[in-house]
């Protein structure tokens, strides 16, 4: 599966259509192939980014087909990632690549434009915000619910 | 029935209408898909206070593999943590220990980010308790407690 998987121009005018309770992510477009996988598009708002993913959801399993991110105000594309075949989904693989491919387009703009920026300091940052947008939810629900429990007190 | 279909069909567990109790599993089962390769995948949720726990099941000619795990907090439905393998053989056991150490991990790691101090022991301890506990009892007195709570 390749990203044209992933052909939605103006995501910022569509309503998502549920949520995926495996990923956490809101569900835009979704597929049911003959071949059984469930294919759907799914986006992720995360500080002004819109984070779209592409799935191919099996019975046990979940592949991740595409990434593509966003600017949430324009729509403009800021980056594809490529995904190889056979990919596993996991948030943090996910996490993973939109932030080096994050952190690369946000190098090479700065640099074209001539304007200097500190590497380290846009990964930290960069990495903040999308552990925020794929994490925090899970963190405190998991906080909650160790304190609902009696786990913690 | 209908309650307890609506319950697992919120968190993507195959179709409502084959999921059933298997005892000698003492879990819910899902509907199984069987490849051209003769490799069976199916789901399977267990119930522990508060949480629903979801394995990815990949049967095949000689042995049964555990492909991942999902756990969600039952009341926000929210996706709290999960993992997934590659060639990890299948066991209860098995099963228990690493949802023993992603609750661990996370409840730990959602605290620091938090600034709060936790006794790392009596976290470990109580865990160890709720999912032992939830693996001995049976699942559909589990399950009932469970809508109990939610108020079902």
């Amino acid at each position: 599966m390749t990203n044209n998987l992933i052909q939605v121009n103006d995501i910022t005018r569509l309503q998502p259509i549920g949520s995926n309770a495996n990923t956490g992510m809101a569900v835009y477009q979704s597929f049911q192939g003959k071949s059984g996988f469930n294919y759907q598009v799914g986006v992720r708002d995360s500080h002004g980014l819109l984070i779209i993913e592409g799935i191919a959801e099996g019975t046990a399993c979940i592949f991740l087909c595409g990434i593509q991110v966003r600017d949430k105000l324009t729509g403009a594309e800021i980056c594809s990632i490529p995904v190889e075949q056979n990919t596993r989904y996991s948030r943090r693989l996910v996490m993973d690549m939109v932030h080096r491919h994050l952190c690369n387009a946000i190098e090479e703009s700065a640099l074209k434009e001539g304007k200097a920026d500190d590497r380290r300091d846009v990964e930290a940052q960069v990495a903040a915000m999308l552990d925020d947008c794929y994490f925090s939810e899970s963190r405190k629900a998991a906080l909650s619910w160790a304190e609902r429990v009696g786990i913690i007190a | 029935m209908n309650q307890e279909i609506s319950l697992f069909r919120n968190f993507g567990l195959a179709t409502p209408a084959a999921i059933s109790y298997s005892a000698p599993m003492n879990a819910f089962v899902g509907s199984a898909f069987t490849s051209l390769a003769g490799n069976t995948y199916f789901n399977s949720a267990r119930f522990a206070d508060g949480i629903l726990i979801k394995e990815d099941v990949g049967q095949g000619w000689l042995h049964t593999f555990l492909n991942g795990i999902h756990i969600y907090d039952i009341r926000t439905k929210k996706l709290l943590c999960e993992k997934y393998f590659d060639c990890h053989y299948y066991s209860k056991e098995t099963v228990k220990a690493d949802v023993k150490r992603m609750l661990e991990d996370l409840i730990l790691s959602a605290a620091h980010n938090e600034g709060r101090l936790l006794n790392h022991v009596e976290v470990h301890s109580r865990i160890n308790g709720i999912i032992d506990r939830s693996f001995a009892t049976n699942q559909m007195e589990m399950m009932n407690r469970q809508m109990r709570a939610l108020g079902f």
